[in-house]
């Protein structure tokens, strides 16, 4: 029967071994662990001022892009939150502002920069020294911002790692899935989720048949 | 995930499936394949930009029946993903 042994681990990265697992299987898994896995990041930005040299949308991309720390045992997805509300809820969404403006000097405004409506979330970005943008003296930039649950399947910026399958050399029936998380979760956590959404996938699919048949 | 049995036969059975990743199909055709009396087990994608896939098993039915292997190899799958996932929480 199917055997995993960690063989490598850092905070970043994780390296398995797999014994005994259909190929197919061990590579669902792998696939699962890059569109599937749920993570978070901004879907959608009010911006209420924007006097910079960069257009809103670019703006806007850019900030998307940033991989938020993702408490995915708090928050769903909006499309699987029982609140229904287009705004979201306490379950399916974390509000950050954006405020920042140069005076005299020119400054760059930094991921650490990006505040949150609620001072104690875990929800925050991976890192704080992203640099977003430039504004030269004068130009001002306010905005909100919405953080969401997703997956890499709805866009790549939720993407949650990167997934490689491969035999172990020299080892035959051996196999080494490598995984290394973007930062929004913990290597861990992510091969888990992924191992749970296929099992989740595979009682659907029991269901879905069975009923088809009949019986 | 979307799906439709569209040929039911003792012989042969054929599914349409929609929104779901094709590694799930592929996992369940492998399991078929190692089957005893399944003589093909396979599946396709319709085309890439509906991502339909289409799930195909033919048996000889003198030794198992279409549904009957589809039902043994979804058990054994479903069976798979439990100790998987025990698995997983030791490590
Ligand atoms: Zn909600």
């Amino acid at each position: 029967m199917v055997d995993l042994k960690i063989v490598e681990e850092d905070e970043k990265s994780l390296k398995v071994e797999i014994r005994d697992l259909h190929l197919s299987i061990a590579n669902a898994i792998r696939r699962l662990a890059i569109s599937e896995v749920p993570t978070m990041a901004v879907e959608e930005i009010l911006i209420i001022e924007n006097t910079s040299a960069m257009p809103n949308e670019v703006l806007a991309h850019r900030i998307s892009l940033i991989p938020f720390i993702s408490d995915i045992d708090r928050y769903v997805q909006p499309e699987e939150c029982t609140c229904g509300s287009k705004l979201g809820c306490d379950r399916c969404v974390v509000r950050y502002v954006l405020r920042a403006e140069a005076k005299d000097e020119p400054i760059t405004v930094y991921s650490r920069d990006l505040i949150p409506e609620d001072p104690n979330t875990i929800v925050k970005p991976v890192s704080p020294n992203i640099p977003i943008i430039k504004l030269a003296p004068k130009q001002r930039i306010e905005m909100e911002l919405y953080v969401r649950v997703g997956t890499g399947k709805k866009h790549a910026k939720w993407q949650a790692s990167i997934a490689t399958l491969y035999d172990k050399d020299g080892e035959p029936g051996k196999k080494i899935l490598f995984i290394e998380s973007i930062g929004f979760l913990p290597p861990r956590r992510i091969l888990l989720e992924a191992v749970k959404i296929f099992k989740k996938k595979i009682e659907e699919l029991k269901e879905k048949i069975m009923g088809e048949l009949g019986g | 995930m979307e799906l439709k049995i569209t040929v039911l036969r003792d012989e042969f059975i054929e599914i349409e499936v929609l929104k779901e990743d094709p590694a799930i199909l592929d996992s369940l055709a492998e399991i078929l394949q190692n089957i005893e009396g399944v003589e093909y087990a396979g599946y396709m994608i319709e085309h890439p930009l509906t991502m339909k896939l289409i799930l195909r098993v033919k048996t000889n039915p003198a030794k198992i029946t279409a549904r009957e292997a589809l039902q043994k190899a979804l058990n054994e799958l479903l069976n798979i993903s439990n100790v998987l996932l025990e698995k997983v929480y030791q490590i």
